[in-house]
Protein backbone atom coordinates (compact mmCIF):
# COMPACT_ATOMS: atom_id res chain seq x y z
CA UNK A 1 0.00 0.00 0.00
CA UNK A 2 1.28 3.72 -1.00
CA UNK A 3 -0.16 6.85 0.33
CA UNK A 4 0.61 10.24 -0.96
CA UNK A 5 0.02 13.64 -0.14
CA UNK A 6 0.60 16.88 -2.00
CA UNK A 7 0.12 20.65 -0.95
CA UNK A 8 0.37 23.45 -3.33
CA UNK A 9 0.10 27.24 -2.43
CA UNK A 10 0.52 30.11 -4.60
CA UNK A 11 0.17 33.99 -3.15
CA UNK A 12 -2.23 35.47 -5.59
CA UNK A 13 -1.81 37.67 -8.45
CA UNK A 14 -1.73 41.34 -8.19
CA UNK A 15 -5.00 42.77 -9.60
CA UNK A 16 -6.31 46.39 -9.94
CA UNK A 17 -9.38 46.81 -8.44
CA UNK A 18 -11.90 49.22 -8.22
CA UNK A 19 -11.72 52.03 -5.17
CA UNK A 20 -14.60 53.60 -5.79
CA UNK A 21 -17.59 54.03 -8.05
CA UNK A 22 -19.55 57.18 -9.84
CA UNK A 23 -22.76 57.10 -11.96
CA UNK A 24 -22.58 57.90 -15.69
CA UNK A 25 -25.90 57.90 -17.46
CA UNK A 26 -27.48 55.99 -14.81
CA UNK A 27 -25.11 53.30 -14.67
CA UNK A 28 -22.65 52.26 -11.72
CA UNK A 29 -18.87 52.71 -13.27
CA UNK A 30 -16.10 51.38 -10.67
CA UNK A 31 -13.47 54.04 -10.51
CA UNK A 32 -9.82 52.95 -10.28
CA UNK A 33 -6.45 54.18 -8.45
CA UNK A 34 -3.48 52.18 -8.04
CA UNK A 35 -2.52 49.86 -10.88
CA UNK A 36 -2.29 46.51 -9.58
CA UNK A 37 -2.92 47.70 -6.01
CA UNK A 38 -4.41 44.70 -4.78
CA UNK A 39 -3.63 40.74 -4.49
CA UNK A 40 -6.08 38.27 -5.62
CA UNK A 41 -6.91 35.66 -2.37
CA UNK A 42 -3.95 33.10 -2.52
CA UNK A 43 -4.51 29.58 -3.88
CA UNK A 44 -3.85 27.02 -1.80
CA UNK A 45 -5.09 22.68 -1.96
CA UNK A 46 -4.30 19.40 -0.75
CA UNK A 47 -4.69 16.49 -2.79
CA UNK A 48 -4.50 12.96 -1.18
CA UNK A 49 -3.78 9.76 -2.66
CA UNK A 50 -3.82 5.99 -1.76
CA UNK A 51 -2.32 2.87 -3.87
CA UNK A 52 -3.05 -0.59 -3.33
CA UNK A 53 -1.58 -3.14 -5.10
CA UNK A 54 -3.08 -6.37 -6.34
CA UNK A 55 -0.90 -9.45 -5.50
CA UNK A 56 1.29 -9.86 -8.30
CA UNK A 57 1.79 -12.52 -11.06
CA UNK A 58 4.56 -13.47 -13.45
CA UNK A 59 2.69 -11.77 -16.52
CA UNK A 60 0.54 -9.41 -14.82
CA UNK A 61 0.61 -6.81 -11.88
CA UNK A 62 -2.31 -4.59 -11.34
CA UNK A 63 -3.29 -1.75 -8.39
CA UNK A 64 -6.64 0.44 -7.63
CA UNK A 65 -5.46 4.26 -6.56
CA UNK A 66 -8.07 6.43 -4.87
CA UNK A 67 -7.29 10.03 -4.93
CA UNK A 68 -8.87 13.04 -3.87
CA UNK A 69 -8.14 16.65 -5.53
CA UNK A 70 -8.26 19.80 -3.15
CA UNK A 71 -9.15 17.36 -0.20
CA UNK A 72 -10.66 20.37 2.00
CA UNK A 73 -12.51 21.38 -1.16
CA UNK A 74 -11.36 25.30 -1.06
CA UNK A 75 -13.21 27.36 -3.17
CA UNK A 76 -9.54 28.94 -4.96
CA UNK A 77 -10.81 32.10 -6.69
CA UNK A 78 -10.71 32.23 -10.53
CA UNK A 79 -11.87 35.44 -11.15
CA UNK A 80 -13.89 38.37 -8.79
CA UNK A 81 -16.18 40.21 -10.97
CA UNK A 82 -17.86 43.25 -9.57
CA UNK A 83 -21.75 44.40 -10.46
CA UNK A 84 -25.40 46.07 -9.24
CA UNK A 85 -27.07 43.64 -6.91
CA UNK A 86 -29.70 42.46 -8.85
CA UNK A 87 -32.42 43.66 -6.34
CA UNK A 88 -31.40 46.89 -5.40
CA UNK A 89 -28.95 48.07 -8.66
CA UNK A 90 -28.14 50.84 -5.67
CA UNK A 91 -25.95 48.45 -4.02
CA UNK A 92 -22.65 46.77 -5.89
CA UNK A 93 -21.25 43.22 -4.98
CA UNK A 94 -17.81 41.62 -5.55
CA UNK A 95 -18.70 38.42 -7.19
CA UNK A 96 -16.20 35.29 -6.76
CA UNK A 97 -15.93 32.98 -9.68
CA UNK A 98 -14.05 29.61 -8.17
CA UNK A 99 -13.70 26.22 -10.65
CA UNK A 100 -13.42 22.80 -8.86
CA UNK A 101 -13.71 21.89 -5.11
CA UNK A 102 -13.36 18.47 -3.87
CA UNK A 103 -12.54 15.90 -6.97
CA UNK A 104 -12.43 11.85 -6.17
CA UNK A 105 -10.65 10.12 -8.41
CA UNK A 106 -10.48 6.33 -8.80
CA UNK A 107 -8.05 4.46 -11.00
CA UNK A 108 -7.52 1.11 -12.04
CA UNK A 109 -3.71 0.36 -13.42
CA UNK A 110 -2.52 -2.63 -14.62
CA UNK A 111 0.37 -3.47 -16.82
CA UNK A 112 1.09 -7.16 -18.35
CA UNK B 1 -26.60 36.89 -29.23
CA UNK B 2 -28.71 35.87 -25.40
CA UNK B 3 -28.97 32.30 -26.52
CA UNK B 4 -25.26 31.74 -26.86
CA UNK B 5 -24.11 33.47 -23.84
CA UNK B 6 -26.77 31.13 -21.94
CA UNK B 7 -25.49 28.07 -23.54
CA UNK B 8 -21.55 29.08 -23.04
CA UNK B 9 -22.80 30.63 -19.24
CA UNK B 10 -24.52 27.17 -18.40
CA UNK B 11 -21.22 25.55 -19.40
CA UNK B 12 -18.63 27.74 -16.98
CA UNK B 13 -21.55 27.02 -14.32
CA UNK B 14 -22.34 23.44 -14.35
CA UNK B 15 -18.60 23.54 -13.54
CA UNK B 16 -17.70 26.54 -11.53
CA UNK B 17 -19.25 27.78 -8.40
CA UNK B 18 -20.43 31.26 -7.98
CA UNK B 19 -20.06 33.11 -4.36
CA UNK B 20 -20.97 36.66 -3.35
CA UNK B 21 -17.76 37.37 -0.93
CA UNK B 22 -16.79 40.29 1.44
CA UNK B 23 -13.45 42.32 0.14
CA UNK B 24 -12.05 44.78 1.37
CA UNK B 25 -11.29 47.90 -0.46
CA UNK B 26 -9.68 50.17 0.09
CA UNK B 27 -11.27 53.67 0.40
CA UNK B 28 -10.90 56.65 -1.89
CA UNK B 29 -10.38 60.33 -1.90
CA UNK B 30 -13.85 61.68 -3.30
CA UNK B 31 -13.39 62.84 -6.89
CA UNK B 32 -15.57 65.22 -8.79
CA UNK B 33 -17.29 63.72 -11.51
CA UNK B 34 -18.64 65.83 -14.34
CA UNK B 35 -21.04 64.36 -16.63
CA UNK B 36 -22.76 66.36 -19.27
CA UNK B 37 -23.71 66.57 -23.42
CA UNK B 38 -24.48 69.15 -25.83
CA UNK B 39 -26.63 68.30 -28.91
CA UNK B 40 -27.86 69.79 -31.60
CA UNK B 41 -31.51 68.42 -30.89
CA UNK B 42 -32.18 70.87 -28.20
CA UNK B 43 -31.31 74.57 -27.04
CA UNK B 44 -30.19 73.97 -23.56
CA UNK B 45 -26.72 72.34 -21.79
CA UNK B 46 -27.34 70.37 -19.00
CA UNK B 47 -24.25 69.60 -16.29
CA UNK B 48 -24.71 67.04 -13.40
CA UNK B 49 -21.69 67.32 -10.87
CA UNK B 50 -21.11 64.49 -8.02
CA UNK B 51 -18.40 63.19 -6.30
CA UNK B 52 -17.44 59.25 -6.12
CA UNK B 53 -18.18 57.27 -2.94
CA UNK B 54 -16.22 54.29 -2.01
CA UNK B 55 -17.30 51.22 -3.87
CA UNK B 56 -19.33 49.48 -1.81
CA UNK B 57 -20.80 52.56 0.10
CA UNK B 58 -24.87 52.22 -0.64
CA UNK B 59 -25.26 55.46 -0.96
CA UNK B 60 -26.19 57.88 -4.03
CA UNK B 61 -23.39 59.91 -5.25
CA UNK B 62 -23.51 62.82 -3.11
CA UNK B 63 -24.79 66.42 -5.88
CA UNK B 64 -21.80 68.97 -5.60
CA UNK B 65 -23.84 72.21 -5.44
CA UNK B 66 -21.87 75.91 -5.22
CA UNK B 67 -19.97 75.65 -8.69
CA UNK B 68 -19.95 78.03 -11.28
CA UNK B 69 -19.99 76.80 -14.97
CA UNK B 70 -19.90 78.65 -17.87
CA UNK B 71 -20.20 77.22 -21.50
CA UNK B 72 -17.96 79.77 -23.81
CA UNK B 73 -18.35 79.16 -28.36
CA UNK B 74 -15.74 79.85 -30.52
CA UNK B 75 -16.91 83.42 -31.07
CA UNK B 76 -16.19 84.06 -27.17
CA UNK B 77 -20.16 84.39 -26.43
CA UNK B 78 -20.63 83.02 -22.64
CA UNK B 79 -23.35 81.68 -20.98
CA UNK B 80 -23.60 80.69 -17.45
CA UNK B 81 -25.34 77.68 -16.29
CA UNK B 82 -27.95 77.89 -13.16
CA UNK B 83 -28.26 75.15 -10.85
CA UNK B 84 -31.67 73.90 -10.74
CA UNK B 85 -31.56 71.23 -8.55
CA UNK B 86 -28.78 69.99 -6.46
CA UNK B 87 -25.93 69.05 -8.63
CA UNK B 88 -27.47 69.74 -12.02
CA UNK B 89 -26.67 73.27 -13.54
CA UNK B 90 -28.49 74.21 -16.79
CA UNK B 91 -29.43 76.59 -19.18
CA UNK B 92 -32.12 76.93 -21.83
CA UNK B 93 -31.08 79.11 -24.45
CA UNK B 94 -27.79 77.43 -25.50
CA UNK B 95 -27.58 78.17 -29.38
CA UNK B 96 -26.47 74.43 -29.98
CA UNK B 97 -24.79 74.19 -33.73
CA UNK B 98 -22.25 71.94 -35.59
CA UNK B 99 -19.17 72.73 -35.88
CA UNK B 100 -18.72 75.34 -33.39
CA UNK B 101 -16.40 74.72 -30.56
CA UNK B 102 -17.67 74.62 -27.04
CA UNK B 103 -15.44 74.82 -24.16
CA UNK B 104 -16.89 73.87 -20.51
CA UNK B 105 -15.59 75.47 -17.54
CA UNK B 106 -16.58 74.08 -14.13
CA UNK B 107 -15.03 76.27 -10.80
CA UNK B 108 -16.05 73.82 -7.81
CA UNK B 109 -14.40 74.40 -4.57
CA UNK B 110 -11.79 76.09 -5.58
CA UNK B 111 -10.48 74.29 -8.69
CA UNK B 112 -11.19 74.69 -12.60
CA UNK B 113 -11.93 72.22 -15.06
CA UNK B 114 -11.77 72.31 -18.29
CA UNK B 115 -13.04 70.66 -21.70
CA UNK B 116 -13.91 71.28 -25.23
CA UNK B 117 -16.07 69.49 -27.58
CA UNK B 118 -17.82 70.70 -31.17
CA UNK B 119 -21.07 68.87 -32.27
CA UNK B 120 -19.84 67.26 -35.75
CA UNK B 121 -21.25 67.63 -38.73
CA UNK B 122 -24.73 65.83 -38.58
CA UNK B 123 -25.10 62.36 -40.32
CA UNK B 124 -29.00 61.32 -41.30
CA UNK B 125 -30.53 57.89 -41.03
CA UNK B 126 -31.35 57.57 -45.05
CA UNK B 127 -34.02 54.87 -44.24
CA UNK B 128 -34.82 51.65 -42.06
CA UNK B 129 -35.87 48.26 -43.20
CA UNK B 130 -36.08 44.85 -41.02
CA UNK B 131 -35.92 41.45 -41.69
CA UNK B 132 -37.20 38.48 -40.36
CA UNK B 133 -34.71 36.09 -38.53
CA UNK B 134 -35.59 32.63 -38.39
CA UNK B 135 -34.51 30.74 -35.01
CA UNK B 136 -30.83 30.16 -35.18
CA UNK B 137 -28.48 29.37 -32.61
CA UNK B 138 -27.19 32.87 -32.12
CA UNK B 139 -30.20 34.85 -32.12
CA UNK B 140 -33.48 34.91 -30.64
CA UNK B 141 -36.87 34.49 -32.82
CA UNK B 142 -38.05 37.52 -34.81
CA UNK B 143 -37.32 41.00 -36.85
CA UNK B 144 -33.62 42.51 -36.85
CA UNK B 145 -33.97 46.29 -37.69
CA UNK B 146 -31.23 47.41 -40.26
CA UNK B 147 -30.29 51.39 -40.11
CA UNK B 148 -28.93 52.74 -43.33
CA UNK B 149 -27.00 55.63 -44.05
CA UNK B 150 -24.19 57.50 -46.43
CA UNK B 151 -20.83 57.87 -44.37
CA UNK B 152 -19.30 61.45 -45.37
CA UNK B 153 -16.12 60.96 -47.33
CA UNK B 154 -13.11 62.61 -45.79
CA UNK B 155 -14.17 63.18 -42.51
CA UNK B 156 -13.45 61.15 -39.58
CA UNK B 157 -16.45 60.11 -37.92
CA UNK B 158 -17.77 58.36 -35.51
CA UNK B 159 -21.14 56.80 -34.41
CA UNK B 160 -23.34 55.06 -31.83
CA UNK B 161 -26.25 53.44 -32.54
CA UNK B 162 -29.77 52.94 -29.98
CA UNK B 163 -32.35 50.82 -31.06
CA UNK B 164 -35.15 50.31 -29.08
CA UNK B 165 -39.24 49.83 -28.99
CA UNK B 166 -41.20 52.70 -28.05
CA UNK B 167 -42.87 51.09 -25.12
CA UNK B 168 -39.83 50.14 -23.23
CA UNK B 169 -37.23 53.10 -24.07
CA UNK B 170 -35.16 51.99 -21.10
CA UNK B 171 -33.02 49.35 -22.91
CA UNK B 172 -31.81 52.64 -24.97
CA UNK B 173 -29.80 53.57 -22.36
CA UNK B 174 -27.99 50.23 -22.20
CA UNK B 175 -26.81 50.17 -25.95
CA UNK B 176 -22.76 50.11 -26.21
CA UNK B 177 -23.03 50.08 -30.51
CA UNK B 178 -20.14 52.39 -31.16
CA UNK B 179 -18.70 52.76 -34.33
CA UNK B 180 -16.07 54.79 -36.47
CA UNK B 181 -15.91 55.01 -39.80
CA UNK B 182 -12.02 53.68 -40.56
CA UNK B 183 -13.83 51.00 -42.33
CA UNK B 184 -16.49 51.83 -44.37
CA UNK B 185 -15.70 55.68 -44.87
CA UNK B 186 -17.34 57.23 -47.93
CA UNK B 187 -19.28 54.42 -48.53
CA UNK B 188 -23.12 53.67 -47.23
CA UNK B 189 -23.53 51.52 -44.60
CA UNK B 190 -26.11 49.57 -43.23
CA UNK B 191 -25.85 48.94 -39.03
CA UNK B 192 -27.95 46.13 -37.87
CA UNK B 193 -28.97 45.89 -34.22
CA UNK B 194 -29.16 42.18 -33.47
CA UNK B 195 -28.65 41.94 -29.93
CA UNK B 196 -33.10 42.81 -29.93
CA UNK B 197 -35.45 41.41 -32.09
CA UNK B 198 -38.59 42.64 -32.44
CA UNK B 199 -42.16 41.48 -33.27
CA UNK B 200 -45.30 42.23 -35.71
CA UNK B 201 -46.11 45.57 -35.33
CA UNK B 202 -43.93 46.69 -33.05
CA UNK B 203 -42.97 50.75 -33.49
CA UNK B 204 -39.14 50.80 -33.21
CA UNK B 205 -37.03 54.08 -33.23
CA UNK B 206 -33.83 53.86 -34.22
CA UNK B 207 -31.52 56.75 -32.89
CA UNK B 208 -27.80 57.17 -35.14
CA UNK B 209 -25.68 59.74 -33.08
CA UNK B 210 -22.75 61.70 -34.68
CA UNK B 211 -20.32 61.55 -32.13
CA UNK B 212 -17.46 64.26 -31.27
CA UNK B 213 -14.05 62.05 -31.35
CA UNK B 214 -13.77 62.69 -27.79
CA UNK B 215 -16.82 61.44 -26.93
CA UNK B 216 -16.53 58.16 -29.06
CA UNK B 217 -12.88 57.60 -27.25
CA UNK B 218 -14.96 58.04 -23.57
CA UNK B 219 -17.41 55.73 -24.67
CA UNK B 220 -14.91 53.25 -26.75
CA UNK B 221 -12.91 53.26 -22.77
CA UNK B 222 -16.16 53.23 -20.52
CA UNK B 223 -17.96 50.86 -21.81
CA UNK B 224 -15.63 48.03 -21.21
CA UNK B 225 -15.65 48.82 -17.29
CA UNK B 226 -19.44 49.50 -16.83
CA UNK B 227 -21.50 47.92 -18.62
CA UNK B 228 -21.94 44.23 -19.85
CA UNK B 229 -22.09 41.45 -17.39
CA UNK B 230 -19.54 39.16 -14.97
CA UNK B 231 -19.53 36.74 -17.42
CA UNK B 232 -17.18 39.22 -19.82
CA UNK B 233 -14.06 40.01 -17.37
CA UNK B 234 -12.51 43.51 -17.20
CA UNK B 235 -9.49 43.25 -19.08
CA UNK B 236 -8.60 46.86 -19.34
CA UNK B 237 -9.39 48.23 -15.94
CA UNK B 238 -8.29 51.89 -16.12
CA UNK B 239 -10.63 55.21 -15.84
CA UNK B 240 -11.95 55.97 -19.11
CA UNK B 241 -9.96 58.59 -21.25
CA UNK B 242 -11.35 61.88 -20.63
CA UNK B 243 -11.76 65.38 -21.99
CA UNK B 244 -12.06 66.92 -18.56
CA UNK B 245 -8.73 68.75 -17.54
CA UNK B 246 -7.38 68.66 -14.00
CA UNK B 247 -8.04 64.83 -12.92
CA UNK B 248 -11.96 65.47 -12.72
CA UNK B 249 -14.00 61.70 -14.04
CA UNK B 250 -17.17 61.78 -16.40
CA UNK B 251 -17.15 63.85 -19.60
CA UNK B 252 -18.52 66.54 -21.44
CA UNK B 253 -19.86 65.10 -24.65
CA UNK B 254 -21.25 66.51 -28.10
CA UNK B 255 -23.28 64.91 -30.75
CA UNK B 256 -26.02 65.16 -33.11
CA UNK B 257 -29.01 62.71 -33.12
CA UNK B 258 -31.12 61.53 -35.98
CA UNK B 259 -34.09 59.95 -35.09
CA UNK B 260 -36.80 57.32 -37.25
CA UNK B 261 -38.87 55.36 -36.53
CA UNK B 262 -40.09 52.15 -38.29
CA UNK B 263 -43.09 49.88 -37.60
CA UNK B 264 -42.69 45.83 -38.14
CA UNK B 265 -44.34 44.86 -41.28
CA UNK B 266 -43.71 41.51 -42.78
CA UNK B 267 -44.57 39.42 -45.36
CA UNK B 268 -43.12 36.26 -43.29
Amino acid sequence: MNVSANWVYNTGNAVTLPSGKYEIDGVIVPAYTNRNGYRMPAYHRLDLGVTLSNKKHEKFESSWNFSVYNAYARKNTYSISFRQNENDPSKTEAVRYSLFQLVPSITYNFKF
Amino acid sequence: MKTRLIFFSLIILLASCEDIIDIELNNMEPKLVIEGVITDSDNQCTIKLSKTTDYFNPQTNPAVSDAVITLTDNEGKTVNLIEIEPGIYSEESVHNQALINYTLSVLSEGNEYKAKATIPQKVNIDSLTCKYNPESILYEVGYVVTCHFSDPTGVDNFYRLKTYNINDSTKARSSEDIYSDDIFNGNKVELAWSSEVYQQSDTVIVELYTLDPQTYEYYKTLFPISGGDEMTPITTPANPNTNISNGALGYFGAYTISRDTIIIKGAQ
